[in-house]
């Protein structure tokens, strides 16, 4: 290009200095959110994912009833399958929350100690990390667990609880009220002989050897393992790709990556679309010189090539400053407080991918190279004397004839008209915003929701899962019969509870009938999975690798976690099991039922509690999102009524001359974008609505929840008002700039 | 001959909208004259300049330029053509704003392998003390001698002048007729000067008048009176 070019360029961004810092603040923005956002996930799934490498994290895990014999362990281990007892006792403490009581491990999941150091000696506990962060412990803290004294000696994590939840169909983790602890072996023993403490889990993690798959587990256990009647020795079989404890925070992350980067690409090409308005702006304003210089012998590319290296220049140092600040404390690492404040992860460093780099500094750039070459291309193909002379393409739609003598109203089409580039920007960028707006809305009422959801179909106080069924049901109890089965969908399998009821049980709502392997849904499924009446729903055991078919007869409203229900008697028949068996009680009021027996504990505040985290953990996710959408249309908004005021700079000064007040000339020149913005917004709202309504289930693909997205109808009134306000604030200001522009520009342009 | 200018026809629109701007003009130029195009408003001068400077193509004629045929001509050509060529004026100076005197001419310099030495015309142009400024803190008359200094730059063997004193008063139309008799002087520029001012005809070597698309007068000075001591303008 032309040294001399080079030069100009510095001036125009002088001149118009506040414009392109705008258009460069955006930018940065932009990518400060893409690059914090997906450098956070990028950095929870490296970093995860090497964490769990290195401390040796299982390819599955399994739960017997009762313990498997040394025997029994010792043909596994010959088989080429490392096995680790991850043995555990659910233990209630003062404070109300649970603590899952294990023993150090050696082989398989190692603790990874991020404060003090691993378990020696009796008396001395590990706590989980996000467990004793909020109960606020540290290390060297005493702590009582089961009527013993503990000294706190280190906090940490292991990779089979990165999401830190009592049970895998557990909706959320609540870390206030379960976390897990790690002591000497001889100490858990000691545990384990209490006879006053709930019953023992036995669940072995397993690492293959090479060659090994799973199913050479399943066939040792089987060979050991066989299937009863009345016990099933086999109670659970999950491999760590179906697990939602393990890589969960990675898996949680993918989503936020691929749509950061997909959002990266939408708003940075709006944000180009935007400059080239600008730059068709000046081209126009310039056309004379541009015409003269080609009569002079300058050639298209060259003119081409200048004016589109200073929105190149803007938006390639915008993405690497915004990328720097992604990277910066203030980015990433801030984003991964979300993923800190939920799941269970040793400290991160913070990973710079190189991708994202060279995303960052290369899609403004090249975005705004390949959107301005198109839009400019056109403008600066017109002839040298076309140039010159400034010769607009009269296109029909400006030419239209309008019917009335309401000058007010004619001119404002006119002008609308005039402006159709500007105006198309502004929709544009109006429905960009909507989209992001949406997301971050969807994703507060999929919070709301849910809470909402779950604690309104909570009927019982208390809920007790028996690992051994009592012979005769408490008094005030309920019985049911209670299966966790799985169902994999966009990539991530879900635990899903399948409850057996009486037509008479008064915690459910749901009346399932008799006939064979039908079934009443819960809500959340049924707008998870989208199933209504009449659909099929197939569920797996994966201790058994046995798929059920079941059939959609109705749907209820409970909402907690993803939950059916089944004629229990049918359901018996169906999981081979003896008349009378249940495994579940439900009550008004806490049962005197043998510890021993009790293999999970839930209470409605339980539920209730858990239930609000979501949306306490989002909520910051939340308010980014919504004052991005908020900044992207009032950027927009504020640009391109900048441009139609410039462009109109001439005929403003003209009709001043000729007498007008500044309102009435914000009345000519600005109002008809009232009803472009209007007409956007309503038109839009309900399109991008549907559209992340439809995008949003991958979202939280890995979430056990229902997808309730339903908002109040009121919403869309205040979303509309809200626009309009926007609208409102941003031709204020440009009423200011209006009321800048002098008669005298008129004499300034003569041509 | 320099230029040569054979049987050119142009015209615009088509139906009720039609008309015949050139109507098979023919002339031609000597290298270093200086040759003014006169007539009414509408005659065609400009559109014969501008077909002259591959900023138009003809319907038909012939028109040679430095042995080049442009009849024909492909606009990448004609682009090439211009930047070897030609120098151009207009009334309207047409700088870029934000550029500086010097900044504005050396846009142009880029375009010649031989430009002609930026101070020397800068002192020549009279231009020299106020390189420095931009468009705006120039008057008239110097915002054109700039746009003259643009043109010349590249060191143009042939120098178009579209209404070159148009915009401007007398007496800096005269400093500027001085500066262009000066540059032919100098450069041996051959020079076409397209303009509705009676006056400036009696400075030139030859003089070609148009009327409705047609030459109506077509000759040479015998006697030149210098840009000095032209009246009337």
């Amino acid at each position: 290009m032309n040294r001399v070019f080079r030069k100009r360029i510095l001036r125009d961004l002088k001149e118009n200095f506040s414009r392109w810092l705008a258009l460069f603040l955006m930018i940065v923005m932009g990518m400060y959110i893409v690059t914090s956002v997906v450098g956070a996930a990028e950095t929870v799934i490296t970093q995860s994912n090497r964490a769990a490498l290195k401390n040796q994290v299982e390819d599955g895990e399994f739960t017997t009833l009762i313990p498997l014999t040394e025997e029994q362990e010792e043909i596994l281990e010959n088989a080429g399958i490392m096995l680790e007892r991850k043995f555990s006792i659910d233990i209630l403490l003062e404070d109300g929350s649970k603590l899952r009581l294990m023993k150090n491990r050696k082989k398989v999941n190692l603790i990874e100690v991020d404060e003090g150091q691993p378990v020696k000696e009796t008396g001395e506990v590990v706590l989980e990390k996000r467990y004793s962060e909020e109960h606020g412990w540290g290390v060297g803290d005493d702590i009582k667990i089961a009527g013993r004294e503990f000294v706190i000696v280190g906090i940490g994590t292991t990779p089979d609880y990165d999401l830190p939840v009592g049970s895998l169909s557990d909706m959320a983790a609540e870390s206030a009220l379960f976390g897990t602890a790690f002591v000497t072996k001889e100490q858990y023993e000691e545990f384990a002989g209490d006879e006053t403490l709930r019953s023992e889990d036995y669940t072995y993690a397993y690492r293959l050897k090479e060659g090994k798959s799973e199913e050479d587990v399943k066939r040792e256990l089987k060979s050991f393992l066989p299937e009863g009647k009345e016990t099933k020795m086999l109670t659970a079989f999950v491999t760590a790709d179906r697990n939602p404890r393990i890589l969960a925070a990675a898996g949680d992350m993918v989503m936020n990556k691929e749509m950061g980067l997909i959002a990266g690409v939408v708003v940075m090409a709006l944000f180009a679309y935007v400059i080239s308005v600008f730059v068709i702006n000046q081209i126009s304003r310039e056309a004379a010189v541009i015409g003269t210089l080609y009569a002079l012998g300058a050639k298209k590319k060259e003119i081409l090539a200048h004016y589109i290296t200073l929105p190149a220049l803007v938006t390639f140092v915008g993405g690497v400053i915004g990328a720097a600040l992604g990277f910066s404390g203030i980015g990433a690492a801030r984003q991964m407080s979300e993923a800190y404040g939920y799941f269970s992860l040793p400290a991160f460093d913070t990973v710079c991918p190189v991708y994202l780099l060279i995303y960052a500094a290369v899609v403004p750039p090249v975005l705004s190279i390949v959107v301005n070459f198109f839009m400019l291309n056109k403008k600066l193909s017109q002839t040298a004397l076309s140039l010159m002379r400034n010769e607009q393409k009269a296109s029909k739609l400006r030419q239209v004839k309008l019917k009335g003598d309401n000058f007010v109203r004619n001119f404002r089409i006119r002008q609308t008209l005039r402006e159709m580039r500007a105006s198309v920007t502004v929709i544009v960028g109006l429905f960009v915003s909507l989209l992001v707006f949406m997301l971050g809305l969807n994703c507060y009422v999929l919070c709301e929701n849910a809470a909402k959801d779950s604690v309104e179909s909570v009927k019982f106080a208390y809920s007790y899962l028996l690992k051994y069924p009592e012979g005769k049901i408490p008094e005030g109890a309920q019985a049911c019969y209670s299966e966790s089965l799985s169902k994999t969908a966009l990539g991530f399998t879900l635990d899903v509870t399948v409850i057996g009821i009486d037509a008479d049980n008064r915690y459910f709502e749901a009346r399932p009938s008799d006939r064979e392997n039908s079934i009443v849904i819960g809500k959340s499924v049924a707008t998870k999975y989208g199933l209504t009446a009449g659909d099929s729903l197939t569920l797996t055991d994966s201790a058994s690798e046995k798929d059920y078919d079941f059939t959609v007869e109705g749907i209820c409203d409970y909402a907690v976690g993803l939950t059916v229900f089944m004629d229990i008697d049918g359901m018996r028949a169906l999981f081979g099991r003896e008349s009378g068996y249940y495994n579940m009680l439900l009550a008004d009021g806490p049962l005197a039922v043998d510890a021993g027996r009790i293999y999970a504990l839930t209470s409605r505040t339980d539920i209730e509690r858990s239930a609000a985290i979501f949306t306490k953990l989002m909520m910051p996710m939340i308010t980014m999102i919504l004052l991005a959408s908020f900044l992207i249309f009032f950027m927009v908004m504020y640009l391109m009524t900048g441009v139609m005021v410039n462009r109109a700079s001439f005929g403003i000064s003209l009709v001043k001359i000729f007498g007008f007040r500044t309102e009435e000339i914000r009345s000519l020149y600005l109002d008809g974008g009232a009803v472009t913005v209007a007409a956007g917004a309503l038109v839009g709202i309900f399109p991008a609505k549907r559209a992340i309504d439809m995008v949003y289930p991958q979202a939280v693909a890995n979430v056990a929840c229902g997808l309730n997205l339903y908002f109040s109808w009121y919403y869309y009134p205040l979303i509309f008002a809200g626009i309009m306000l926007v609208y409102l604030v941003v031709i204020a200001l440009q009423t200011r700039k209006i009321g800048r522009i002098s008669p005298v520009e008129v004499l300034k342009n003569r041509e | 001959m320099y230029l040569e200018v054979k049987d050119v026809k142009k015209s615009y629109g088509s139906d009720t909208s039609y008309v015949q701007v050139l109507n098979g003009i023919s002339t031609s130029v000597e290298q270093g004259d200086m040759c003014v195009i006169q007539g009414t408003s509408g005659s065609g001068k400009s559109t014969l300049l501008n077909c002259i400077g591959g900023l138009e193509t003809m319907d038909s004629g012939s028109i040679r330029v430095d042995g080049r045929e442009l009849f024909g001509m492909k606009p990448s050509v004609l682009s090439d053509y211009r930047r070897e060529l030609l120098g151009f004026v207009f009334q309207f100076y047409n700088l870029v704003p934000n550029l500086t005197v010097l900044e504005n001419i050396q846009v142009c310099q880029y375009l010649s392998k031989e430009p002609l030495d930026l101070d020397e015309l800068l002192e020549i142009i009279g231009l020299a003390e106020h390189r420095d400024k931009f468009p705006s803190q120039l008057s008239g008359g110097q915002q054109q001698r700039c746009a003259i200094a643009r043109a010349l730059i590249k060191n143009p063997r042939l120098l178009l002048c579209d209404e070159p004193t148009g915009a401007l008063d007398s007496k800096t139309s005269r400093d500027i007729l001085m500066l262009l008799e000066t540059i032919n002087q100098r450069y041996g520029t051959t020079m076409l000067i397209v303009t509705h001012n009676n006056a400036i005809k009696s400075m030139v070597h030859k003089v070609l008048v148009i009327k409705d698309g047609m030459v109506v007068k077509d000759y040479r000075n015998d006697v030149r009176v210098p840009a000095a001591d032209l009246e009337d303008l």
